[in-house]
C-alpha cells in the first residue's frame, strides 16, 4: 500500500546490500530495517514505530525473520547489515501479525463508529492488511473511566490506548515535558498525567497526531469530521516566524483542523498549540465583515470602493498640503509578502513616504537583520555553538525550541545562555550570562569568554555560531541591545536567526517596510531602472535621513501633528508600544487613521476608516521565516462577508492616487517580486511550485536549500509523519535554471545592502542600586487579539499574567506580606502588583509578561531609555 | 542409600543461629578467604570460577566465569550487581542465605567485584522482604565498622562500596536490564539487546549481574580451588545447589544438595516424602516458570541436571525450586494460579505479553470453575503459540523478556499431561453458554 519514487540509490561506501524476500534491497549503513524496506516498497506493520522518535521495539509488529538471527527480531530495532537476508512474507512472521493484532484487539473497545480516528487509523487499516479475520476473545474487556481530560486541548481515552508509547516519548524526549508517563502495569498500564499536573505542554496537539488509535483526541476536533469529508491542502503556518509546515483540513467551506507536516530543515512534522488550535480565530463572530466609516456622531457600513475613496482623498490632501512625509504606514507584517510587498509600493512608490514600521514590537531594527549572515535552521543540528540572547523560544518560537534541544540533547551542541530571566532552555545551557536590560552591551565579553572556552571542545561542527536573537521587552530602548547584536556578528562565524516573533515580519522587511529599505534588501536610495516605482521612491526620499526613524519618534512625529494619516496594515500600536498612553495621545492627534485588520482592536477605535482584510487560511501567497526561507501559504476556505486581501487594498489605494497595477491574481505579485526584489530575485511561482520545502532567499547563495529529495510517497491517511505531497517529481532547479536563463530576464537587481545603517552609540544605562528594571518577556498565551478569538486558545489559562518575578534577595529589604503584593513607583505612577519571588531572575531587574493590560505598562515612559522602578511594600 | 545434605554454602548457618552477626562469622572463619583474595590476581579469580563450572543459580543458569569474562577490558567503571530480587513462585532460598548468612554474600561481593575490577557493587534486594533487609543492612554497616567494606579494604589497596536498593514489589525487576532500569530510577520494564549488560548495563557502563546464591558460592570456590568445586556434581552441572522444595511434602524447605541426585532422592529422602502417604500427581521443577514433570519413574529419576533435564524433557532446573502435587490436587486451578501470577506481574511493555497473559489467566478461570468451552485449550495453546513460537524450553518468543512465555508453561502442560481431565472436566462441569465461536476459526 505504498508507493515509492525513490530511485534505487547508487552503491556506494555508505550503502548496504541486502535482500528482502529474494529481492535486493540497497540501504544507507546504519539505517533502520524498517525504514530500507518501506523504501524499497515493503510496508512493514508498525505501530510504536515512529520516523522522529526513538525506536522502542514495544508494539512487537514489526517482526521479521533474519537468517542467521534467533526468533523474530524486530525490524524497527535492527540495523541493516551487508547481506542481511530477510523474510518477510513468511509463514511464521504472518502468525506473529496476526497475533499480535488479535492481541491489540482484545482489549481495545469496539468505539470505531464513534471515535476521531476511524478511516484514519493505523490500527484499522493495519488490521486489515496484517490481521486475522476474527478475535477469538469471548472475556470481559478492561475499563476505565472515558474520557480524561489531561491538557487544555487533549483527552484521552484510556481504553483504546495501546500502550504504544509514542504520546509519553515524545513529551519527554522531544519536548521535555516529561508530564505523561504510565501508570499502573501489566494489563492495567494506562498513560496519565501526575496529580495536579495537567498536560500543560505547548506541545500537546502534537499526541493527538501521532497517536496510532483514538486513544488521544483534541477537543476542538472532536466528533467533528471524518477524514473522508475532508479536503487537505498543503500550507505554512503564520502563527510565528519559525513556518512549520502543515496541512489544513477543511470541510464544507469550513477549516477544520490543522496538521503538522514533516518538513526536514524546519518543523520535521512537529507544532506547536497555538498554531494547531489557533486558527479558529477566522470564524469567530467579531470579525469585521463590512468596511465602515466612523465620523464623531456615527459608524457607517459602507462598501470598498466608497472607503477605498475616501483613503485615497485623505491621502492626496494630505501629500498636497503637507508632503508625502506627513504619511505614515505600520503594518504589514502579519500578511503574506505579496500584500508587504504592494503595501511597500503604496507607500514607497506612489505616496513616496518612508515612514513605514512593520512592527510595533521593539525589536533588532530591519537593516541589521537584513544585512547580516544568516542561519539556517537546521544549522542548529551541528553548530559550533548556539548563544541565545534575551529569548525564550519556547515561548516565542515554540517548534525553533524543540529543534534546539535536540540539538543539545542528541548531538551535544553547546549553548550559551545570556538573559535576563529564567528561560525554558537555561537548563540546557553550558554557559549562562546575566544580560542587564539597557546595558546588553556590557555582556559581549561573557559571551565572548564563553564562546572561547567552548570552541576548545574538539569537536566537529559545521564551524558556525548561530546567534538566537529574541525581541527586545517594550520598557526600553533597544540601543544597548542591537549594539551587542551588531558587536557579536562582526565574528566572522557567527550567524544570525532572529527571534522575531511576529509571523511575517521577516517576510515583511524583506518587502522594504522598514526606513531606508526599498523590496528585495535594497538601500532606499540605489536605483533600479526596470521598477519605476521604485525610482519614484527613491527620488521622494533622496532627502530622507538614512539614520532609521524609529518607531518612537515616528510616534513622536504624530503626536506633534506632524502625521496626518496614518495605515494600520493589521498593526495595534497602542496594544504593543511600550508607552500606551503615549501610542493612544499620537493616534488621538493624528487626522486620520485607517486601520486594515480582521478584529476591532484598542488602534481601531481611533480609526476613521476601517476595511476588513483576509487573514490566513484565506488568501493564498507566500510568508517568509526567520532563516529567509520563503513558503507558501493556500487560500482553503472562501471568505465570508467583504474582506479583502491587504495586497489587493494597497493596491487599490494605489491605483486611486494614479499608480499603476497589473495585478490580477496573487500569482501575479509574487512573479513581479521575483522581477524586482534582489533578494528573491528569480523566486517565481513557477520554482516555488517545485519546491517542497520553500526557497533560502537569496536563492542563488542558498541553490542547496532548494535541492530537495524526492521522498516515498504514502498513499495511506493513517500514515504518520505526514509527509510532503509538494512537487515530489520535479526539479526546482531545472526551473531556476530555466528562469534565469530565460532570454526577456535582462534584470539589472540593484545590490543588496551589506551593512547594517549607522546609528549612535548608546549610553550605556547601568543599574541603579535604588531602582529595579523592569522588563516585558514575550509568554506564550499572551492576551492579544487573534489568541483571545480563538475558541479553542482561548481556554488556555495564563495564572500568572500580571504578576511579576523578582530575585528573592532584592525584595529582603522589604517585608512581603502574605498576599504578596508590593508597589513599584516611578515618576509615571506607581502601581501594586504581586511578587513571585524567582532566584533565576537576574539581580536587579522586575520580570512581567509582555501584555498590554499588563499593570506595569502604565509606568513605561518613552522619554526614558528604561524603565527604572521603586521597590516599596505597600 | 539415603541422599544426604552437602553443605557449602549452608554449612556457617547450620552451625550458628547467630552466624549474621559478624563476631560470630569470623569466629567460624569468615572473611579470611576475601581478605586473601583481594591481594590476589583478579584474572586468575576469573579463570578459578571458569574452571568450577559455576553456573547462574538465579534461573538463567549461564556460566558465571564466562560471563564475567565478557566485560570489555578496557572500559572503566564497571559495577556489579546482586540479583537478590527473589521472585520466581516458590523460591526461598536467596532469602534464606541473606538473612542466616548475610555475611557470607557480603564476603562473596568483596571477592566477585574485585575479581571482575569493580570498585560499586549495588544489592537490588526484592522490598518485601524486611527481615532480610533488616539483616542485611545491618551486616553491612558491621563489615564497613570492620574496613572489611570501604576504602582500602583491610589495607589492601582495594576499594569497594556496596549500596543497598529496595525493589517496590515487582517481579519482573527481578529479569537483569528491568531491574538495571529499576536501580537507576525508571520503571522496571526489560531492554531490549543487544546492547547487553555486560557492555552496557547500569548507567550504560558494563555491569555483571548474578544471583545471590552464585556469589556466596565464590569465596569457597577459591578457597577450595576451582578444580575441586568442579569434582561435585555432573556433567556440566557442577557443585552444589540449594533446592527449594515446597507443596504436599512432609518436610518442605532448603536443601543443599550435590547436582546430580534425583527428584525422587529430593522428595523423598530429603523432603520425608508425600504427606499422608500420598503419590506425586506432579510436581513443577526450576520455578513458576518451568513446564511441569508427573509422578512416573522416568520423571523422578531424572537427575538433577541442569541440561539434562531440557534436552530430555524439555523443563529447566531453573530457580532451584520445586513445587510437588499429589493426587488431590486439581492441576487446572494450579494452571489458572500461575497464569494470574505472570499476569499480574507482566511489566506492559510488550503486546504479547500485556494482553496475551491476562487472556491466558481469564480462560483458565473459565476452566478452573466450571465454565470451560471445549476448544479453550487448543485456543490457549494457540495463543501461546502467539507468545512463545514453538511452544518449547528454551523459550523462543515474540516478547522482549521471558516473561510472556514463561506463562504460557502451565499451559503446554495441562495439555501434555493432563489434557483428559481437562476435557472431561469441560464436558461434565460446563455451566457456560454455548460457544458460538466458530470451531474452524481456532488453528
Amino acid at each position: 500500500m505504498t508507493s515509492t519514487q525513490e530511485p534505487v540509490s547508487k552503491v556506494d561506501e555508505d550503502s548496504v546490500r541486502l535482500t528482502i524476500d529474494g529481492k535486493e534491497v540497497v540501504a544507507k549503513k546504519g539505517e533502520l530495517l524498517i525504514t530500507a524496506a518501506q523504501k524499497a516498497g515493503v510496508f512493514i506493520p508498525r505501530f510504536c514505530y515512529h520516523d522522529r522518535l526513538k525506536p522502542v521495539g514495544m508494539c512487537r509488529m514489526c517482526l521479521v525473520e533474519i537468517e542467521g538471527v534467533r526468533g523474530l527480531p524486530p525490524a524497527c530495532t535492527t540495523p541493516v547489515a551487508e547481506g542481511m537476508e530477510v523474510r518477510f512474507k513468511e509463514n511464521n512472521v504472518e502468525k506473529a501479525q496476526d497475533g499480535i493484532i488479535e492481541f491489540l484487539l482484545i482489549n481495545h473497545p469496539l468505539d470505531c463508529p464513534v471515535c476521531d480516528r476511524g478511516g484514519e487509523c493505523p490500527l484499522q487499516d493495519q488490521t486489515l492488511s496484517f490481521g486475522p479475520g476474527e478475535s477469538r476473545f469471548v472475556e470481559e474487556k478492561r475499563h476505565w473511566e472515558k474520557p480524561i481530560e489531561i491538557s487544555d486541548h487533549v483527552l484521552l481515552d484510556r481504553e483504546r490506548c495501546i500502550q504504544c508509547s509514542r504520546c509519553t516519548r515524545f513529551a519527554d524526549d522531544v519536548a521535555g515535558d516529561p508530564l505523561i508517563t504510565f501508570v499502573e502495569r501489566g494489563g492495567h498500564t494506562e498513560v496519565n498525567t501526575f496529580p495536579g499536573d495537567p498536560f500543560a505542554s505547548h506541545f500537546s496537539g502534537n499526541i493527538v497526531q501521532i497517536c496510532p488509535v483514538g486513544a488521544l483526541t483534541a477537543k476542538p476536533y472532536r466528533f467533528n469530521s471524518r477524514p473522508w469529508d475532508l479536503t487537505s491542502t498543503e500550507t505554512t503556518c503564520t502563527k510565528c516566524s519559525v513556518g512549520c509546515k502543515g496541512v489544513a483540513q477543511t470541510s464544507r467551506n469550513e477549516m477544520v483542523r490543522f496538521l503538522g507536516v514533516d518538513s526536514e530543515p524546519v518543523n520535521q512534522g512537529w507544532l506547536c498549540d497555538k498554531g494547531r488550535y489557533g486558527f479558529d480565530f477566522m470564524d469567530s463572530e467579531n470579525r469585521i465583515r463590512k468596511p465602515f466609516i466612523k465620523t464623531s456622531d456615527e459608524k457607517r457600513e459602507v462598501n470598498l470602493n466608497e472607503a477605498i475613496d475616501l483613503v485615497a482623498a485623505k491621502i492626496t490632501e494630505a501629500i498636497e498640503q503637507h508632503g508625502p512625509e506627513s504619511i505614515c504606514v505600520i503594518g504589514g507584517a502579519h500578511g503574506t509578502n505579496e500584500d508587504a510587498y504592494l503595501i511597500a509600493k503604496l507607500a514607497k512608490g506612489v505616496i513616496g513616504t518612508d515612514l513605514v514600521q512593520a512592527q510595533v514590537k521593539n525589536s533588532l531594527p530591519a537593516d541589521l537583520v537584513l544585512s547580516s549572515k544568516r542561519a539556517h535552521i537546521d544549522d542548529l543540528d551541528d553548530a559550533k555553538a548556539v548563544i541565545i540572547l534575551g529569548a525564550d523560544i519556547k515561548d516565542s518560537l515554540p517548534v525553533l525550541f524543540l529543534r534546539l534541544r535536540k540539538a543539545v540533547t542528541e548531538n551535544a551542541i553547546s549553548l550559551i545562555e545570556a538573559n535576563s530571566f529564567h528561560t525554558s532552555t537555561r537548563d540546557l545551557s553550558s554557559e549562562k550570562i546575566d544580560l542587564v536590560p539597557g546595558d546588553e552591551i556590557n555582556s559581549k565579553k561573557a559571551i565572548l569568554e564563553a564562546l572561547d572556552s567552548i570552541s576548545k571542545i574538539d569537536k566537529k561542527s559545521n564551524n558556525k555560531i548561530v546567534l538566537i536573537a529574541g525581541d527586545i521587552s517594550p520598557a526600553q530602548n533597544n540601543a544597548s541591545y542591537t549594539e551587542l547584536v551588531q558587536s557579536l556578528l562582526e565574528n566572522e562565524d557567527v550567524y544570525l536567526l532572529p527571534s522575531v516573533s511576529t509571523s511575517n515580519v521577516l517576510g515583511a522587511w524583506e518587502m522594504g517596510l522598514a526606513p531606508g529599505l526599498l523590496p528585495g534588501r535594497v538601500a532606499i536610495n540605489s536605483v533600479n531602472e526596470f521598477a519605476d516605482w521604485q525610482k519614484v521612491a527613491s527620488e521622494a526620499t533622496k532627502q530622507s535621513n538614512e539614520n532609521s526613524i524609529d518607531m518612537t519618534s515616528m510616534l513622536k512625529n504624530m503626536s506633534e501633528g506632524k502625521i496626518k494619516v496614518a495605515l494600520l496594515f493589521g498593526a495595534n500600536p497602542v496594544g504593543h508600544f511600550g508607552d500606551i498612553e503615549f501610542a493612544q495621545n499620537a493616534l488621538e492627534a493624528c487626522e486620520t487613521v485607517i486601520s486594515i485588520d480582521c478584529f476591532e482592536n484598542e488602534s481601531s477605535q481611533y480609526a476613521d476608516v476601517f476595511i476588513p482584510s483576509t487573514v490566513a487560511n484565506e488568501k493564498d501567497g507566500t510568508v517568509t521565516n526567520i532563516e529567509g526561507r520563503v513558503q507558501r501559504v493556500s487560500q482553503v476556505v472562501a471568505p465570508q462577508g467583504n474582506v479583502y486581501d491587504d495586497w489587493k487594498i494597497a493596491d487599490l489605494i494605489a491605483q486611486r492616487l494614479g499608480g499603476q497595477s497589473d495585478f490580477e491574481t496573487v500569482d501575479d505579485v509574487t512573479n513581479a517580486i521575483a522581477r524586482t526584489a534582489t533578494s528573491f530575485a528569480h523566486l517565481t511561482t513557477g520554482v516555488l511550485s517545485r519546491a517542497r520545502d520553500g526557497a533560502i532567499v537569496p536563492v542563488d547563495e542558498n541553490k542547496d536549500a532548494l535541492a530537495t529529495s524526492i521522498a516515498p510517497l504514502v498513499d495511506t491517511p493513517s500514515w504518520e509523519p505526514i509527509v510532503s505531497r509538494a512537487a515530489s517529481t520535479e526539479d526546482p532547479l531545472i526551473e531556476l535554471d530555466r528562469e534565469e536563463h530565460h532570454p526577456s530576464a535582462n534584470i539589472l537587481f540593484p545590490e543588496i545592502i551589506t551593512q547594517p545603517f549607522s546609528r549612535p552609540t548608546p549610553h550605556s544605562q547601568h543599574l541603579n542600586q535604588y531602582a529595579l528594571r523592569l522588563i516585558f518577556v514575550d509568554s506564550y498565551r499572551s492576551e492579544g487579539t487573534l489568541e483571545n478569538e480563538s475558541k479553542a486558545l482561548s481556554n488556555v489559562s495564563n495564572p500568572n499574567a500580571d504578576m511579576v518575578r523578582i530575585h528573592p534577595k532584592d525584595i529582603e529589604s522589604i517585608s512581603v506580606k502574605e498576599d504578596n503584593l508590593i508597589t513599584l513607583r516611578n515618576d509615571s505612577g506607581s502601581v501594586q502588583v504581586r511578587v513571585i519571588p524567582d532566584k533565576f531572575v537576574v539581580r536587579g531587574t522586575i520580570v512581567a509578561s509582555d501584555d498590554a493590560s499588563h499593570p506595569l505598562r502604565k509606568l513605561v515612559n518613552v522619554d526614558e531609555m528604561v524603565t527604572d522602578l521603586k521597590l516599596e511594600a505597600i | 542409600m539415603t541422599v544426604t545434605e552437602t553443605r557449602i554454602i549452608t554449612k556457617r548457618m547450620n552451625e550458628s543461629d547467630d552466624n549474621h552477626n559478624i563476631d560470630t562469622y569470623i569466629s567460624l572463619g569468615g572473611y579470611e578467604v576475601a581478605k586473601r583474595t583481594i591481594r590476589m590476581n583478579p584474572d586468575d579469580i576469573v579463570e578459578s570460577v571458569k574452571t568450577s563450572g559455576l553456573r547462574g543459580r538465579g534461573g538463567g543458569g549461564f556460566p558465571t566465569g564466562m560471563k564475567w569474562s565478557f566485560l570489555p577490558p578496557d572500559s572503566f567503571p564497571r559495577y556489579l550487581v546482586i540479583n537478590a530480587d527473589e521472585g520466581e513462585p516458590s523460591t526461598f532460598k536467596d532469602h534464606m542465605l541473606i538473612v542466616r548468612d548475610p555475611h557470607q554474600l557480603i564476603e562473596g561481593i568483596i571477592c566477585s567485584a574485585f575479581a571482575i575490577k569493580s570498585n560499586k557493587a549495588f544489592i537490588y534486594l526484592r522490598g518485601e522482604l524486611a527481615l532480610a533487609y533488616d539483616r542485611l543492612s545491618a551486616a553491612l554497616a558491621q563489615a564497613k565498622e570492620k574496613g572489611l567494606v570501604g576504602n582500602d579494604i583491610d589495607g589492601s589497596g582495594f576499594d569497594l562500596d556496596i549500596v543497598i536498593h529496595r525493589g517496590a514489589g515487582a517481579y519482573i525487576c527481578g529479569e537483569e536490564t528491568a531491574l538495571i532500569e529499576s536501580l537507576e530510577g525508571e520503571r522496571g520494564m526489560p531492554r531490549l539487546r543487544p546492547p547487553f549488560p555486560a557492555i552496557a548495563g547500569l548507567y550504560a557502563k558494563p555491569t555483571v549481574v548474578n544471583n545471590v546464591e552464585t556469589i556466596s558460592t565464590v569465596p569457597h570456590i577459591i578457597e577450595m580451588g576451582g578444580d575441586a568445586y568442579a569434582q561435585l556434581g555432573v556433567n556440566k552441572s557442577t557443585g552444589t545447589r540449594i533446592f527449594s522444595v515446597s507443596g504436599h511434602v512432609n518436610k518442605p524447605g532448603n536443601y543443599e544438595v550435590e547436582l546430580g541426585i534425583t527428584f525422587r532422592q529430593l522428595i523423598d529422602d530429603l523432603a520425608g516424602g508425600i504427606k499422608n502417604s500420598g503419590k506425586v500427581k506432579f510436581f513443577i521443577p526450576g520455578g513458576g516458570s518451568s513446564q511441569w514433570l508427573i509422578g512416573s519413574d522416568e520423571h523422578l529419576d531424572c537427575p538433577l541436571d541442569m541440561d539434562e533435564v531440557g534436552t530430555r524433557f524439555g523443563v529447566m532446573l531453573g530457580s532451584g525450586a520445586i513445587m510437588v502435587y499429589d493426587q488431590t490436587t486439581d492441576p487446572i486451578l494450579v494452571a489458572w494460579r500461575l497464569a494470574k501470577f505472570y499476569a499480574h506481574e507482566s511489566c506492559g511493555k510488550c503486546t504479547p505479553c500485556r494482553e496475551g497473559t491476562g487472556w491466558l489467566e481469564k480462560v483458565l478461570y473459565r476452566m478452573s470453575h466450571g465454565q470451560g468451552r471445549e476448544n479453550d485449550l487448543d485456543m490457549l495453546l494457540d495463543v501461546g503459540d502467539n507468545i512463545s513460537p514453538g511452544l518449547n524450553a528454551p523459550f523462543s518468543q515474540t516478547t522482549i523478556c521471558p516473561l510472556g512465555p514463561s506463562a504460557v508453561s502451565c499451559v503446554v502442560s495441562l495439555n501434555k499431561f493432563f489434557r483428559e481431565e481437562v476435557m472431561n472436566r469441560i464436558k461434565t462441569q460446563n455451566n457456560s453458554v454455548e460457544s458460538k465461536v466458530d470451531e474452524e476459526v481456532v488453528v
